[in-house]
């Protein structure tokens, strides 16, 4: 068997007395779509902060493609090919559309700033072909003639589609969501199940993502991982954990069993 | 309908105003600026400072309403109250002499006051009803088309600093076409009356025919490419540096004087909007830089008694600016993780350290502590001696473009972008890729170096150098520029240094309250235009940053715009 993708084990943050990620094991294999699920303050955030490095996990280990990315700043970790978006959409509102995107690709340029100043030929380069990918990612995320609007001018959907956008831009292997879906009408939220799709399978992106949409979250995993009071409750195919007694507990509350 | 409301809303807007009167009465800024005639014989600073408020609080105040009643009311309510607490403390000034306390409570200010009108309740009634006349002048402007209005006002602001600057407009004549033509347009630094209503109806025909005409013209021409990338940038440019270059000779040693100065200003806050203004870094330290350029030109290149080796300026220059760049990454080092107003605390500090060990008797020895370096010659090339403060001026405009050309490149690079980026959002900055912590080192670093070099100029400039010179306000000023003129725009910051330093010194009506001047501009400024003077514009990655014919996506993609320049 080859290398997971990403696997987590024994990780471990805790705030304080609180056990945000108690203690989890979880591997993804590359080219799934993975969802984690579990009821609010379940610490899948928490989890996605760890992996990107925002938090440095209290104890496990984190192992991006075989290597272990516990502990390394954000900005290493997203130069190894991880990209996220966030709960309450975070883009660079008063910078264009364009400029959002141009940014995801951030860990593919190699400008330095005095070839700017000079403006070598290199550096040139460079900007157009930054300009030119990056206006293909927005016709790809379906705001082309966009461009030129201040990212937080758009509306929600699109604000969205541009979050994805900059993190696809780095051409990222695994992709992190955080509840893309939230917001969305069921049709739109059909739209975003198929564009995921085309992601994984066009892009050769494999996504790990958290959910709130039970819809969503059946119709596009490969594999489901529960959590609760920061510890993982259940993992398996969407049908063992539609069946899974802990999980309609821990969703439903103790009634569900009795 | 006359509603309450009017009324009350009438009450809130005068008693506002009624403060800043009565502050401005005791200030002493009515009299001081009573002494300047605007247009002779018709209407001094004075008056204007006296009118201007009541008039924009009467419109502000009937703006909310909709019926012609209610916004008279509302508007000359505001003009009655706003005069009622200054009408009181005439009366009170009569009968009790308030000049122990408030200096500048006296006569003379009852007469300018009720201009003269004796007894004084007539002169009081007469002052209120004024106060109340210009309150319904404001709201009268609300029946104005928008269009109108802002046509008229920008007239009457125009003959107002026509006269404010007229000893530069007569300088300019005078040089230009020889003789004393100056004295057809003024006397007494005041516009003559026929002069100013032609310069008011010129104003005004010109703002109509911009909005007229003007906004017709398209300024965005897809496929067309823009004017910044095309030749006629470069003329327009051209054209710029021509008049920059003429310009000390056309103003004379005393306004060259003020040139170099706001030169020299505009030079710091190009250098500080990197950190500030690029990359979002509240730097309040930047004297600290200042200074180190300043002692080193100074120590190096003096011939008194402070002097070390007496090297040439233009030697010790680059060596300033190395020095410079290197303190500052040694004090971003331990701060460079803070944000926000943490940062900008902390980097105050430094500014103080530095001023305090430049005054020490630790380093005395070397740098002269209190008596400060002397006898620092002025730059040279061959037999050319950069003496007077026309020829610095040439210096300042090279540090100056220079720095404004490094910033430019800059701001439309990668690196602009990753500043820009970490001034949005830091942590999202820091999780697409960018090592945030060396991006904000190398803005800091980069503003370093600019504050190097014009403490270099500056201290070649004065000859002299004191520790006093390297006060807290010296980075206040700075950033007052960059905040007024607008954040990371570089034709704002050059704006902001005309405002903020060359208005000053040419109103010398001004110079005692400059800091109240700065005061009521920054807080007018975060109220009513956030982002400055002239907002930085945004930029486009199109025609105007590459070859035309490999703009990507041409058709139908990024409009090509006027890139900011």
């Amino acid at each position: 068997m080859s290398t997971p993708l990403l696997a987590l084990s024994g990780l471990t943050k805790s705030f304080g007395g609180l056990r945000a990620v108690d203690d989890v094991h979880f591997t993804m294999e590359r080219g799934t779509i993975v969802s984690i699920i579990g009821p609010n303050g379940a610490g899948k955030t928490t989890l996605f902060n760890c992996i990107s490095g925002f938090y440095e996990p209290t104890s496990g280990d984190i192992l991006f493609e075989g290597r272990s990315v516990n502990g390394l700043p954000p900005d290493r970790i997203a130069h190894l090919g991880i990209a996220r978006t966030y709960q309450n959409i975070r883009l660079f509102a008063n910078m264009t559309v364009l400029e959002n995107v141009m940014l995801g690709r951030e860990r593919l340029l190699k400008t330095s700033w005095l070839s700017s100043i000079v403006g070598t030929r290199s550096a040139r380069r460079e900007t157009e072909e930054v300009v030119a990918k990056s206006l293909d990612i927005l016709a790809y995320v379906g705001l082309s003639g966009e461009e030129d609007r201040m990212a937080g001018e758009l509306p929600y959907g699109d604000q969205r589609r541009l979050e994805i956008g900059r993190a696809m831009a780095s051409e990222p292997a695994l992709l992190m969501l955080d509840e893309p879906t939230a917001g969305m009408n069921p049709s739109e939220s059909e739209e975003a199940r198929s564009f995921f799709r085309r992601l994984r399978d066009e892009k050769d992106i494999t996504l790990l993502l958290i959910e709130h949409d039970m819809r969503v979250v059946m119709d596009l995993s490969d594999r489901i991982t529960v959590l609760n009071y920061g510890k993982k409750i259940a993992e398996g195919a969407p049908e063992d954990i539609r069946n899974d007694p802990q999980v309609i507990e821990a969703y439903l509350g103790s009634e569900g069993s009795g | 309908m006359v509603s309450d409301s009017a009324l009350l809303r009438g009450l809130k807007f005068g008693a506002y105003t009624a403060v800043a009167i009565v502050y401005l009465m005791l200030a002493g800024m009515i009299e001081t600026f009573g002494e300047r005639q605007i247009v002779l014989g018709w209407i001094n600073l004075g008056q204007i400072v006296m009118f201007v408020p009541l008039i924009a609080a009467g419109y502000l105040a009937g703006k909310r309403f909709d019926g012609l009643d209610n916004r008279m009311l509302a508007a000359a309510v505001t003009g009655l109250v706003a005069y009622l607490p200054a009408a009181l403390l005439l009366f009170f000034m009569d009968a009790v002499s308030m000049r122990d306390v408030f200096p500048n409570a006296s006569p003379a200010l009852i007469q300018f006051m009720t201009l003269g009108v004796e007894p004084l309740p007539a002169g009081a009634a007469l002052m209120l009803g004024m106060g109340a006349v210009a309150g319904a002048l404001g709201g009268l402007m609300l029946l104005m088309p928008d269009d109108l209005r802002r046509i008229l006002t920008l007239g009457a602001a125009v003959v107002v600093v026509a006269a404010l600057i007229s000893e530069l407009i007569g300088q300019v004549l005078r040089q230009l076409l020889g003789g004393r033509p100056d004295r057809a347009l003024f006397s007494a630094d005041a516009l003559r009356p026929p002069v100013a209503i032609i310069t008011f109806i010129l104003a005004t025909a010109l703002a109509y025919a911009r909005q007229r005409w003007g906004s017709r013209v398209p300024t965005r021409v897809p496929g067309l490419g823009s004017l910044s990338s095309g030749r006629g940038m470069w003329t327009l440019r051209g054209l710029g540096i021509a008049v920059l270059l003429a310009l000390p000779w056309m103003l004379g040693t005393y306004l060259s004087e003020v040139l170099a100065n706001v030169g020299l200003f505009m030079l710091m806050a190009l250098g500080l909007n990197i950190a500030v203004g690029l990359a979002g870094l509240f730097d309040l330290g930047y004297v600290t830089n200042f200074a180190v350029g300043a002692y080193l030109v100074g120590v190096l290149t003096s011939t008194g008694p402070q002097g070390v080796g007496e090297f040439n300026f233009w030697l010790i220059v680059p060596v300033s600016i190395v020095c410079a760049m290197f303190t500052g990454l040694l004090l971003a080092l331990p701060v460079i993780r803070m944000r926000g107003d943490y940062l900008a605390i902390a980097t105050l500090g430094f500014g103080e350290m530095i001023r305090l060990l430049a005054l020490s008797d630790w380093f005395a020895p070397l740098i002269g502590g209190a008596q400060g370096v002397l006898f620092i010659p002025k730059p040279q090339i061959g037999q050319i001696v950069f003496q007077t403060p026309q020829h610095l001026f040439y210096i300042i405009l090279v540090a100056c473009i220079l720095v404004l050309w490094v910033s430019q490149r800059l701001d439309l690079s990668r690196t602009g972008r990753r500043w820009m980026a970490i001034r949005e959002d830091e942590t999202v900055a820091n999780a697409i890729g960018i090592d945030t912590t060396w991006v904000k080192t190398l803005a800091f670093t980069l503003s370093a170096a600019s504050g190097g070099l014009s403490g270099a100029i500056f201290a070649a400039k004065l000859g002299t150098i004191f520790p006093h010179s390297f006060q807290l306000l010296i980075s206040i000023n700075a950033m007052c520029i960059i905040i007024v003129g607008g954040m990371a725009s570089l034709p704002g910051i050059a704006l902001g240094s005309i405002v903020l330093i060359g208005m000053p010194e040419l109103l010398r009506e001004f110079a005692e309250y400059r800091y109240l001047f700065y005061g009521v501009l920054l807080i007018l400024m975060t109220i009513f235009r956030p982002s400055g003077l002239m907002p930085a514009k945004v930029r486009h990655y199109s025609a105007a940053d590459m070859e035309p014919d490999q703009t990507p996506g041409a058709a139908g993609g990024p409009v090509p715009t006027s890139a900011p320049t």
